[in-house]
């Protein structure tokens, strides 16, 4: 089985010439993916019966021409095509719509929430990989072992919990139990404003915990089994003879050996965990009330606030593909094979 | 052959724990009206019980309408059960379908199916449900069974499209093809038999996660319409009043955690066996 | 002359879910400094079993005897442990395996895995360690060394990928080189190739060889003595123009009859009937009896010793016992 033949490593400026058109491409694929998201969604939330503008309870009830006033004002009047149109034309120039709840655009209240819950989602990424990776690799290592069994049952029952359940149990046992923590929204209403840079920093943090506590145990739950697997994959590989062969301390084989290349799956993770845990987000911020677009979410279904959510959906796509993209980057940095080069 | 694949799925102890629950959960399910002590949406005292800590009488206690916990969590099995049951089928189902389109027309259609895939893969999957489920008035179990169904089928579709490339590279295929052999037939003998094993390893893992987007999508109030007992409602429900009776929170949520444990060991054990490779 | 590796009884067996595989049984041989030995056989022979027990890399499923030996320059390194094993595998002892696509980190240069080898064992700096590992990619004949140091193992050919895993073997000078089948995943003129540079650089460097191969062909061209393997034994053993020459046990005589020759005219060639038994159930007596056309009643019941056949040869078989007639 002869692998490629043997060529000199391309200069440097061809490289970058590759890397840009590889960029490029990606680039020109995920607008793609965005249209077509955006078009989906468009048509998926026209389908449940009804007008979007039905009142908000059943108790109140619109009068007719307020009713005709509204959709008029909408355009939700117009033929479908039509407003398919105007609807992409808008979201090209980043205009999501209208919120009745919020009266404000869309855009807006969306921008608005988003750093919190990328701090949320990105602290919950953290925790999830920085103890469920190096987790799964001990057990993958040490398989079979006490240790190894008692982890598995941990990062099964973790992995099995629903995220809001656990944010509820959290609440109850560290926030209202020990009242260690703060159990709702992400800075403290009353005293926030009065405190001093380093207290507000401190209120931020001690807001942060719970939440980030929440989604980070499901996914590092389930990161561990990943990367016990992955590394069970691994050390049975040749190359990992090879290197005992060589007389290399046990050491040294597992960490520039075995990990190297047992932890390359768990990059490719990183593409499918960010959506994942956007999905808890939105479960999460519920039950913490934390002010990001998860909240946002739930606050729009009660409201039947139809253009947040569809903006709300749109906008998240967008952000998984830009993190699918930063993960492709850094798959490239870690696996040679995948290079564009070769 | 399947019964030694039975055996060997149950050969540990943890597997065969895993398979008296799940049993135990269906037929708990299936004879609910007949097992349950109280009727899961009678309001049976509303100064009395109300808010009951568990006792002899009501073993989970009842929640703020007096209701009788542990009836309404065996009915919630029933709808978490066949719900995830039911979409599982869908999913695997559509999956297929969608694998062998995409693998056997290859080309354009390929390249369509693959970008819809992609595109349904960036929108994260509860926002996903939320867009299709939100503003539906009503929400009936058939059109919860679709809607999950139709959107989880992503990996099977992959794992089918994948085995149907690989029967497609090997000579005897275009050998086949000449010899005139349908695709049906060459789809039921060489691509189904190789992707089995896989896919039912993925429908028992998939139903547990199924039962907790169902949970969180009825947390989130767009699951299965009142009064039908639903675990995530029940935990949402409970949010208001779990301080002074924590049991309203921790139960229907435990019978999650049990459920979705319980297949994620059947479903390892399953995968573990029809590993070619286990010694 | 001291022999270099002295290998006595060796028995490796597994426990499987068909019971116990007894890959090998009470295998013995000896490697003299600068000598070649071929040791050949079908797959499920033994000999990548032996192979590997010898550096220890059988994984943690084998069970090696207590009874067996394996002594090198007269420690026995079935006793060494840590520190000293590592010692030995790598410098004194190096081993190059089948498939080198598998066996090279397909995530590290080829440059480093070959320092790293040396930095393991010698006390180097890093650029007398570049210098040196640029020096022996030269010497197993890969072109442009320097580029190739910082090249990936994808981006070279399974030829070139195989002379890496010889230059890292050769880093550290070892006395002794195991060559698990070296050549087998190559493409024949590779193959060529590969054996030859083998053949040199044991020249040069005075190294002793261990070749395990199932190709008869491999080991005329290399080896000083062939040790032929069956059912975990070894049925045969001697110099390798006499093996080639007059075969005394039917295993290696049929061997050699499969091997297609210009100089004969032959309508089919001989197979061998019947194929290998499961290393869990062994056939009693002689292992190769039920496959044999020449065996004899006891061959069935006694498991032969190993005869003398001549001054450095012996066989596994009672055709070769001193009150049978002399084997044709």
């Amino acid at each position: 089985m002869a692998g490629r033949s043997s060529e000199p490593p391309y200069p440097g400026r061809h490289r970058q010439q590759l890397v840009a058109r590889f960029l490029a491409l990606r680039l020109i694929h995920a607008i793609a993916i965005v249209f077509l998201v955006a078009t989906l969604t468009f048509f998926l939330i026209r389908m449940a019966p009804g007008d979007p503008i039905i009142t908000r309870s059943e108790a109140l009830s619109v009068p007719p021409e307020v009713r005709a006033q509204l959709l008029e004002n909408f355009g939700l009047d117009r033929p479908l095509v039509e407003q398919y149109l105007r609807y992409l034309g808008n979201l090209a120039t980043g205009d999501l719509g209208y919120s009745f709840s919020e009266n404000r655009p869309v855009t807006t209240a969306i921008m608005e929430r988003i750093p919190n819950t990328l701090i949320l989602a990105g602290l919950g990424m953290l925790l999830a990989f920085g103890i469920g990776v190096p987790v799964g690799a001990i057990q993958g290592w040490r398989s079979g072992s006490k240790t190894d069994n008692a982890l598995t049952v941990t990062s099964l029952v973790l992995y099995s919990l629903p995220v809001f359940w656990l944010g509820i149990m959290l609440q109850l046992a560290f926030g209202l139990g020990l009242g260690l923590f703060p159990v709702s929204g992400a800075i403290d209403p009353v005293i926030h404003d009065g405190l001093s840079t380093f207290g507000r920093l401190w209120d931020r943090i001690r807001h942060l915990v719970l939440p980030a506590a929440t989604l980070g145990a499901v996914g590092a739950g389930a990161l561990a089994r990943f990367q016990r697997s992955a590394t069970l994959e691994t050390v049975v590989q040749d190359f990992i003879r090879t290197a005992r062969g060589k007389g290399l301390t046990e050491q040294l084989i597992l960490f520039r050996h075995a990990l190297r290349a047992a932890l390359l799956p768990s990059i490719t993770l990183f593409g499918l965990t960010f959506p994942a845990l956007l999905s808890g987000a939105v479960l999460v911020e519920t039950v913490f009330s934390w002010p990001g677009i998860g909240r946002l979410i739930y606050d729009s279904i009660a409201a039947r606030d139809y253009f947040v959510v569809t903006g709300t959906a749109i906008v998240s796509a967008i952000m998984v593909v830009l993190g699918n993209l930063v993960a492709d980057v850094l798959y490239w940095v870690a696996d040679p094979r995948t290079r564009p080069a070769s | 052959m399947t019964r030694d694949l039975i055996t060997r799925t149950l050969h540990s102890r943890r597997a065969k724990v895993a398979f008296f629950v799940v049993s135990t959960l269906a037929l708990g399910a299936l004879l609910a009206p007949v097992i349950t002590p109280h009727d899961p949406i009678a309001q049976l005292d509303l100064v009395g019980l109300k808010l009951a800590a568990p006792s002899w009488q009501h073993w989970f206690g009842t929640d703020d309408l007096s209701r009788d916990l542990l009836s309404r969590i065996v009915y919630g099995a029933r709808i978490s059960l066949a719900v995830a049951a039911l979409s599982v089928a869908l999913s695997i189902t559509c999956g297929t379908l969608v694998g062998l389109a995409a693998g056997l027309a290859g080309g354009a259609v390929d390249a369509l199916l693959m970008r819809l895939v992609d595109a349904l893969l960036a929108v994260p999957r509860l926002i996903l449900l939320v867009v299709i489920l939100a503003f539906w008035p009503q929400i009936s179990l058939p059109l919860l069974v679709l809607v999950l169904g139709v959107t989880s089928w992503f990996d099977t579709s992959r794992l089918v499209r994948a085995e149907v490339l690989l029967v497609r590279e090997r000579p005897f295929y275009a050998a086949a093809v000449s010899a005139g052999t349908s695709t049906g037939r060459l789809v039921r003998n060489h691509v189904l038999p190789n992707v089995a094993g896989p896919i039912i390893v993925a429908a028992t893992l998939g139903i547990g996660q199924i039962i907790l987007v169902e949970a969180g999508l009825s947390f989130l109030g767009i699951g299965i319409a009142r009064p039908t007992p639903s675990w995530g409602r029940m935990i949402a429900d409970s949010q208001e009043i779990m301080v002074s009776a924590w049991w309203t929170a921790a139960f229907p949520g435990l019978a999650i955690v049990v459920t979705v444990v319980a297949f994620s060991v059947l479903g390892d054990a399953l995968r573990d066996a029809l590993d070619p490779k286990a010694s | 002359m001291t022999t270099l590796l002295d290998v006595r009884d060796l028995t490796v067996h597994f426990d499987t879910a068909g019971g116990r595989a007894l890959a090998v049984d009470g295998v013995s041989f000896r490697i003299d400094p600068g000598e070649t030995v071929g040791l050949v056989g079908e797959s499920g022979c033994g000999k990548t079993v032996t192979a590997l027990s010898i550096l220890r890399l059988l994984d943690g499923e084998a069970v090696t005897s207590g009874a067996s030996v394996i002594e090198f320059e007269g420690i026995n390194l079935r006793n060494l442990e840590g520190e000293d094993l590592r010692a030995v595998r790598g410098a004194k002892i190096a081993m190059i395996f089948q498939e080198p696509s598998a066996s090279l980190n397909p995530v590290l240069t080829v440059g480093l895995q070959i320092t790293e080898t040396l930095h393991a064992h010698r006390d180097i700096d890093r650029h007398a360690a570049r210098t040196r590992a640029i020096d022996l990619l030269d010497l197993v004949g890969i072109p442009e060394p320097d580029e190739r140091f910082r090249a990936y193992p994808h981006q070279l050919s399974g030829g070139m990928q195989q002379r890496v895993m010889i230059a890292i073997a050769l880093s550290c000078e070892p006395k002794l080189l195991i060559a698990d089948e070296p050549t087998t995943a190559l493409d024949v003129t590779i193959q060529a190739q590969i054996l030859s540079l083998l053949h040199d650089l044991k020249t040069e460097l005075g190294m002793a060889m261990m070749l395990i191969t199932h190709d008869l062909g491999v080991v005329a061209g290399m080896a000083d003595r062939v040790a032929v393997m069956y059912g975990g034994q070894i049925v045969e053993e001697a110099p390798t123009r006499q093996l080639f020459a007059s075969p005394q046990h039917p295993y290696t005589r049929a061997l050699l009859d499969a091997i297609p020759r210009l100089d004969r005219v032959t309508d089919r060639l001989p197979a061998i009937p019947g194929s290998v038994p499961p290393a869990t159930a062994w056939p009693s007596g002689c292992r190769f009896h039920p496959r044999c056309s020449k065996r004899l009643e006891r061959c069935a019941t006694d498991a032969p010793d190993a005869f003398t056949a001549g001054p450095d040869r012996y066989a596994r078989c009672w055709l070769a016992a001193p009150d049978q007639a002399a084997a044709p």
